[in-house]
């Protein structure tokens, strides 16, 4: 496609094209698949995805099938079929969500990508750069904020808590509910040490460098350390300027069993929600890759074309 | 500009009041009459004056950056917004009511009238009792008495309806009071400002 004729296409169509043609220029391949896949592949994974609300329906040989709720499902049991070691790849989709205020499933565009590695563990700073690429591509001030589920996720005491609770501290952390997380970790019998190192982590936001120096001065544990030193070097080395910053945020956090470290999202000014949400999910990859090195990883991120729409507007 | 949504009414001047000592007052607040949105350009301020059920919508959608409303409408429509300060006002307790001669029957579904048809569904699910839900807007209490239901799922803060009612709290199962909440892009786009503000709120409550 020429530029002029990129240029006759309203704002969204431009923004999917120049994504694409990012992706393409960064050695991504396009891969593409039906808009449904067998509910049991997302029945089995529901916290990758975030519950089970799905538009499902029997296809004509009997097997229950689903509107897909995410990609990354589908690109992951492609990858394991797929004879490459190492595969980059992106894809334009429909997503269909339930949305529980309006009780209505909708369709969301989302242009992703994932790199997925059977012999190790993909780098994480190519994709991290990509990702602020893209939202520095919008007509907008973005903000990208990274995370690190390590802190939670090298916890012994929280490994060993019931599923349960520790969806109920997840959930109180990413709301940022520091009282009732403070309750319940009591609740719980959390020791006073774990106890003030989640606490303090899950109230912990800031720049880069700032979080870094705060977790060394408070004197949390190597896994903690570990957590905000990663994030600091890797922010120091992403592009950034006044009106695409970077920062770190702990309360970020995703289902442990699939995510591991990184997990991020990008905002956009004048979108009420995250526009591009990733992560790093070498736990998912191992799981579909059995059989394969279990030295395996991705890392892939989402940007949902409806949650920009307003600046389209 | 930073805009708040207040829920109108008696819980919307109590929060106001909370707001203007933690330094966010504007004068024009002081004689608002009809007007749904007040602003002082100056103080880089705007009040939006909603329905409270209304307040987690408009927060969770970017219609405002903060908002204050209670824990039940929270948990109901549940919004996906940072929940950073308990106020501590506007308590009450989420209960299952019901007749004062009421006897449970575990031999069938319980029938649960309810203006809170999730809250009610998740506490069942909880417990492993199946239920039908009858979702009414208003007067919940009349529901078992006149026998659309055996309980009701409501908010209940001194008891009084309910033991004028005839009918008896069987469950507390949540504690509700008034919680700030704040649209999640806005807080990274208001350069600590968000942070400060939360900050000064729980000096003020301390």
């Amino acid at each position: 496609m020429t530029q002029k004729e990129i240029d006759l296409l309203g704002p969204r169509e431009r923004f999917a094209v120049k994504l694409e043609i990012m992706l393409k220029q960064a050695g991504y391949s396009r891969i593409d698949f039906a808009p449904f896949d067998e509910y049991e592949l997302f029945d089995k994974n529901r916290a990758f995805v975030g519950g089970l609300h799905l538009l499902t329906f029997t296809d004509s040989f009997g097997t229950l099938m689903a509107l897909r709720p995410d990609v990354t499902l589908s690109a992951m049991k492609q990858a394991a079929a797929r004879p490459e070691k190492s595969l980059k790849l992106y894809y334009h989709e429909d997503v269909f969500r339930y949305t529980r205020d309006t009780h209505q499933y909708q369709a969301h565009q989302q242009i992703g990508c994932e790199v997925i590695r059977k012999d190790r563990v993909p780098l994480a700073l190519p994709v991290l750069s990509l990702a602020q690429q893209v939202l520095m591509g919008l007509p907008s001030r973005t903000v990208l904020v990274l995370s690190h589920v390590g802190f939670l996720q090298s916890d012994s005491w929280y490994q060993h808590l019931e599923e349960d609770d520790q969806n109920t501290l997840l959930d109180l952390i990413s709301r940022k509910m520091q009282k009732e997380l403070a309750d319940k970790l009591s609740q719980l019998g959390c020791p006073d040490k774990e106890s003030h190192k989640l606490r303090f982590l899950a109230g912990l936001s800031g720049s880069a460098e700032n979080v870094y120096q705060q977790v060394l001065k408070e004197g949390l544990d190597r896994a903690a350390v570990d957590a905000a030193k990663d994030l600091a070097e890797k922010a120091d080395r992403i592009e950034k300027d006044d009106d695409h910053t970077v920062v770190v945020d702990f309360s970020l956090v995703n289902p442990l069993n699939f995510y591991n470290g990184l997990v991020f999202q990008g905002f956009a000014r004048g979108c009420w929600g995250p526009v591009l949400s990733g992560g790093r999910y070498d736990l998912l990859a191992r799981k579909f890759l059995k059989g394969e090195d279990t030295n395996a990883g991705a890392i892939g991120f989402a940007a949902d074309l409806d949650a920009l729409s307003p600046l389209w507007d | 500009m930073l805009t708040i949504a207040l829920p109108k009414g008696r819980l919307g001047d109590k929060v106001y009041s909370l707001l203007d000592q933690a330094g966010l007052g504007i004068p024009e607040m002081e004689d608002y009459g009809r007007k749904l949105v007040i602003e002082n350009e100056e103080a880089g301020i705007r009040y939006l004056l909603v329905k409270p059920s209304d307040v987690a919508v408009y927060v969770e959608k970017g219609g405002a950056d903060l908002g204050v409303c209670g824990k039940d409408i929270l948990e109901e429509s549940g919004a996906d917004v940072f929940e950073m300060v308990d106020l501590g006002f506007g308590k009450c307790s989420m209960c299952v009511a019901a007749p004062q001669t009421y006897v449970e029957d575990y031999d069938r579904k319980v029938r649960v009238a309810t203006k809170f048809e999730h809250i009610a569904r998740s506490y069942y699910a909880s417990i492993g009792r199946d239920a039908d839900f009858i979702h009414l807007n208003g007067s919940i209490e009349l529901a078992p008495v006149v026998g659309l239901s055996d309980v009701i799922v409501d908010i209940v803060e001194t008891g009084t309806t309910l033991r004028e009612n005839h009918l008896k709290v069987i469950t507390k199962f949540m504690n509700i009071s008034a919680r700030l909440i704040v649209n999640k892009a806005s807080y990274r786009f208001n350069d600590g400002r968000i942070d400060q503000i939360v900050r000064a709120i729980k000096e003020t409550i301390a």
